[in-house]
């Protein structure tokens, strides 16, 4: 091949680099500088934390956008601890969290001189499932202690029919649950196995299969003829068809149980914000209409709820502060 | 190339029926078939899996729409601007480093100390050559410190060159969550580049480097020595000879090395959750790279991860496959373009 000219050398190279731009500004064009109409918000907001709370909060921020386009609002699921971290640093506006934020945190957030509000903003429930064909016998219940009997860090169950108090079949036991990042994980850890003497929660056995995708967990229970998982509320509603949800101490787990607490493993969704921020107009009025539309974004995306009292009262905080 | 007339061994001038039958040879060449298809079985199951649950949902609305929460609105465009500019960001950082890197490492950096200390002794000479035809001032005391400078490299430069060798090649083997570290702690806690489409290209473009490099590498190693030195022969200095001569020649290597890199890039998760990767914007990122800055921190491997997580995987599950199918196509674009451009500006010896 002939001798390669320098213009070429040169056009070589600009193509390499510009090839990804020619593209990328072939289906350009229509970017939206959408008509300011509506309010006159502007601003930046940045929300990160849990996996869980992730939907809602984008779900929220989705809408409040449609009125307010010149407010960007971004979300980050980097885990409930790990909103937390970046949250006490300064970084973000707003944490998702899937339980209440943590001693250590709190000193975290000290040190940082972030100062936050706790608001509640939807409801879920830890449910505990087998497969729906599973033939393990028992009545459909399981109690705490048996529970905290299987995960504990200590258990050595291998066997239904070895879990204490219950006469279920002789099925090999296979668990699968959340992974040490998940909020989900500490929220059964702190309210199944308690603490040790020393006042830190317990961890479970680990021995059980661990994934930050709970799909993944709805499928290694559903696969194991004797298997036993737990996870968010949403996970099982959706997966009725092939899983079964055990009542807990007696309860089973639903939307009405669980928005009322009287799902002994129900819990509260929060969104934190904090109070610097709350100072902007733009995260004021997000975090309004966050708050003020939580039931009816709850329902849409598939969230259980929060009850209204707490509801008024996370507006009534708001509006104090 | 030079046609192969083999001289005839004994073996082969055997007659072909008294060959004796080799059942390791057989089995040995029948495990090779079942490897390949192993490898390709996989590939291919993965794609009409992933095609047969994303088809229906990929469309042009799926490409310019923006996310959403609600699946029967929700699109690609945030993510694929994000993995756009991403890309962008990369080649622009990755690429000139990585050439330039290569080049040296390959043409530079080999010279052993005795050639260092005659080209600072050559230096000198022509120092003290300017300085009889009246140089002075600042620029005489600029050549005494490049000449000072090229006698101490000609002490520690070969062990550095070693150095950076050795580690070279160790670093393409990092795993890229580890990169994503030190993005965090470099461009983010260090240089105060804040959580954005600029921390996260600029991540991506340390994550390839080592990779750009060594393909670079091999692409100039591959240009006969004879042209470098036919180059210099007739009066060219080494950069003269490596700029003109020898880089043109290892270009198209240079580039699909470079493509190949990027297309990993593209399809990295990790380092840019670590680095602040977001799971949903509001904002379309901006498609022009010098604001990347400012814009959310969106690839399309983060928003594929996203929807594969959520419980509604009926919903949401198609969408992640029509998001997969975006991706292979265009990581298939980009091994396109370095197979036109190696096409192009190859030429053979």
């Amino acid at each position: 091949m002939a001798r390669i000219s320098r213009r070429r050398l040169a056009l070589g190279c600009a193509l390499a680099t510009m090839s990804l731009g020619v593209v990328a500004a072939g289906c350009g064009g229509d970017d939206d500088k959408s008509s300011s109409s509506g309010g006159d918000l502007k601003g930046k907001i940045a929300v990160d934390g849990s996996s869980t709370v992730g939907p809602l909060t984008s779900a929220a921020a989705e809408r409040f956008n449609e009125d307010n386009p010149d407010v960007d609002i971004t979300v980050g699921t980097s885990g409930t601890g790990g909103g937390f971290e970046v949250f006490c640093k300064g970084e973000t506006d707003i944490s998702d969290a899937s339980r209440a934020i943590k001693d250590e945190e709190v000193a975290a957030c000290k040190k940082g001189g972030v100062e936050y509000e706790e608001l509640r903003v939807a409801s879920d429930g830890i449910t505990i499932v087998s497969g729906k064909n599973a033939d393990l016998g028992g009545d459909g219940n399981l109690t705490k202690d048996q529970l905290k009997a299987v995960w504990g860090p200590d258990s050595k169950i291998k066997n239904w029919s070895e879990i204490p108090g219950g006469n279920f079949k002789g099925v090999k036991l296979t668990l699968a649950g959340p992974d040490s990042q998940s909020g989900t994980y500490d929220f059964f850890n702190e309210e199944v196995l308690g603490e040790d003497a020393k006042g830190d929660t317990l961890a479970p056995r680990q021995d059980y299969s661990a994934s930050a995708d709970d799909n993944v967990i709805v499928r290694a229970v559903e696969g194991a003829e004797g298997g036993m998982g737990y996870f968010g509320y949403t996970y099982y509603e959706e997966n009725q068809d092939k899983l079964m949800a055990w009542k807990v101490d007696g309860v089973a787990p639903s939307a009405e149980t669980i928005t009322s607490g009287d799902y002994p493993l129900s819990r509260p969704l929060f969104i934190y914000v904090s109070k610097k921020s709350l100072q902007k107009p733009e995260v004021k009025a997000f975090v309004k209409y966050y708050l003020e539309n939580a039931t009816s974004l709850a329902e849409e995306t598939q969230f259980v709820p929060a009850p209204q009292d707490a509801l008024d009262k996370s507006l009534e905080t708001l509006n104090a502060g | 190339m030079a046609t192969t007339a083999a001289p005839q061994s004994s073996a082969e001038a055997r007659p072909l029926a008294r060959k004796k039958f080799q059942p390791a040879e057989v089995a040995f060449e029948w495990a090779l078939r079942l490897s390949i298809a192993l490898a390709l079985g996989a590939l291919v199951w993965l794609f009409v899996s992933v095609l047969t649950e994303g088809a229906s949902s990929l469309s042009w609305d799926f490409l310019t729409s923006k996310a959403s929460s609600s699946a029967a609105r929700a699109g690609f465009k945030n993510a694929l601007y994000g993995s756009l500019v991403l890309m962008m960001i990369t080649v622009a950082v990755a690429v000139p480093l990585g050439f330039a890197a290569a080049t040296y490492l390959e043409k530079f950096a080999p010279m052993s100390k005795d050639e260092l200390r005659v080209i600072a002794m050559r230096r000198q000479r022509a120092l003290e050559h300017r300085r009889g035809h009246g140089l002075s001032g600042i620029r005489l005391l600029l050549a005494r410190i490049g000449v000072a400078a090229s006698r101490v490299w000609a002490t520690i430069g070969p062990p550095i060159n070693r150095i950076v060798e050795v580690n070279i090649s160790n670093l393409a083997a990092v795993p890229s969550i580890i990169y994503g570290l030190l993005g965090l702690a470099l461009f983010v806690s260090i240089m105060g580049v804040s959580k954005s489409l600029l921390a996260g290209g600029l991540t991506l473009a340390i994550l390839v480097l080592p990779i750009i490099i060594i393909a670079s590498r091999e692409a100039i190693r591959a240009v006969p020595s004879s042209i470098e030195q036919g180059a210099m022969a007739l009066g060219a200095t080494k950069w003269q000879a490596v700029r003109s001569q020898v880089l043109p020649a290892a270009l198209p290597g240079m580039l699909t090395g470079t493509i190949l890199a990027t297309s990993r890039a593209i399809g990295e998760t990790a380092p840019l959750i670590v680095v602040g990767g977001a799971a949903y914007s509001t904002k379309v990122p901006s498609l022009n790279p010098l604001q990347a800055g400012d814009q959310p921190l969106l690839a399309m491997p983060l928003q594929i991860f996203d929807w594969v997580e959520r419980p509604q995987e009926t919903l949401w599950g198609p969408l992640a496959a029509a998001g997969i199918l975006v991706l292979i196509g265009t990581l298939v674009v980009m091994n396109l373009i370095a197979i036109v451009l190696r096409n192009r500006f190859s030429r053979s010896w």
